[in-house]
């Protein structure tokens, strides 16, 4: 009777221990193999059969499909240089060099509230260059000259990813020296 | 006490693989499975164009809204699928995922003949039995004499080896022209395409719903 009894606090403990791990890992995101590229992160490896356990389960509880290396690589910005979240309420300048690719996309996602139809995006086939092949997009919600990504200013939180599709740099040479572009928060409303 | 330590560490130890089981079970148990999602799309075997962004975000989780997307599910194990589409936009790429969504083959526009869509994709087992030689086939395999050495080539100069590579190459490039159809074989039996075309600017609208609507998944 003691046997059984102590057998079953133990069996509910382990289960309650090892199923809350694994709630609170999944629930906390993608922590593993991701990869800092300043203020960006890309997960390379995720969305194949090779992904590591936490990866998959992290995208088949959120059923998602994710771009993996043969496609390109997504590289997904959630904060300005300064740590803070990207809001609609302010405006920023993403300046720099976007990494070597056939082709890539640029896309605001708004995140809280989540609203795929205001998702807006450019493409490097209709941005205007600077002279030394760098890029400067000004994000806002009013509209700006030059290269303007609209936001809305209802959107509390958004995110930017910046997808390269057919790009060397998603299998190995995803290093040190690629460095997309950085976001500056130049006003708020 | 003793005991009190003994059942933490068995709980802990039992926990532990309880967590790991938790998490390789859950790609099988999600109930938000893109796979289960596609379903509604409707038939088997068939592209469904996705008409608007946020439709490719509610069924996908994520979606590009600079590509045009239509999606066609399949069963590999009831024959081999084609698909087919005319050259569009300046860049399409076809992805095909397995039932849990993870990618296992990708074609982008720069591998295909004049940007057309053509592949042909073979289940492994189906294919293997289809190329494997029989031994009843006289033609396929040539009866040998164990006791005879094998004839030894004689050593090629450079200019014979050069001549034999620039034939290949010829003979390759007249091949492909001749049959352009890119075949892959998956070894799977669930499996999605998700075909995408670039949108530049909405004036491509009307050429990519017409590569759209003209694609074939079958």
């Amino acid at each position: 009777m003691r046997f059984a009894l102590s057998f079953i606090i133990v069996s509910l403990t382990a289960a309650a221990l090892g199923i809350g791990s694994a709630f609170v890992t999944l629930e906390r995101g993608l922590q593993f193999n991701t990869v800092d590229v300043g203020l960006w992160e890309a997960w390379p490896v995720a969305g194949e059969p090779t992904a590591d356990p936490y990866s998959k389960a992290l995208f088949a509880r959120i059923g998602s499909v994710w771009m993996s290396s043969t496609e390109g690589l997504a590289l997904v910005a959630r904060t300005d240089t300064e740590g803070a979240g990207l809001t609609g309420q302010c405006r920023y300048r993403i300046s720099g060099v976007v990494p070597r690719g056939r082709l890539w996309t640029l896309t605001a996602t708004a995140t809280e509230p989540r609203q795929p139809e205001l998702d807006s995006y450019l493409t490097s086939d209709d941005v205007i260059w600077d002279e030394d092949q760098s890029l400067t997009v000004t994000i806002s919600a009013r509209v700006f000259p030059g290269n303007w990504l609209p936001v809305s200013e209802e959107t509390n939180r958004f995110e930017l990813v910046l997808r390269i599709y057919d790009t060397p740099l998603a299998s190995g040479g995803l290093d040190d020296t690629v460095r997309p572009p950085v976001i500056e928060r130049e006003v708020c409303l | 006490m003793t005991t009190l330590i003994r059942y933490i560490l068995v709980s802990l130890v039992l926990g532990a693989l309880i967590h790991i089981g938790a998490v390789i079970a859950l790609p099988n148990f999600a109930d938000q499975k893109v796979w289960n999602r596609l379903a509604q799309l409707g038939d088997n075997r068939e592209f469904h164009l996705i008409g608007d962004h946020p439709t490719a975000v509610r069924l996908l989780g994520t979606a590009d809204p600079a590509m045009v997307y239509a999606i066609c599910r399949f069963n590999l194990k009831t024959g081999p699928v084609t698909m087919a589409a005319p050259p569009s936009t300046s860049f399409w790429n076809v992805t095909i995922f397995n039932e849990n969504a993870e990618m296992i083959y990708n074609l982008h526009d720069g591998a295909s003949r004049n940007g057309e869509l053509d592949l042909e994709l073979f289940h492994l087992n189906k294919k293997r039995q289809e190329v494997l030689p029989t031994i009843e086939d006289p033609n396929r395999l040539a009866p040998v004499d164990p006791l005879t050495p094998l004839p030894v080539p004689p050593p090629l100069t450079d200019a014979q080896r050069a001549d034999l590579l620039e034939e290949a190459i010829e003979r390759e490039r007249l091949a492909r022209e001749d049959d352009p159809t890119i075949e892959a074989i998956l070894d799977v039996d669930n499996a999605f395409a998700i075909y995408k075309i670039f949108r530049p600017l909405s004036a491509y609208d009307g050429i990519i719903i017409d590569a759209m609507s003209q694609a074939r998944c079958e």
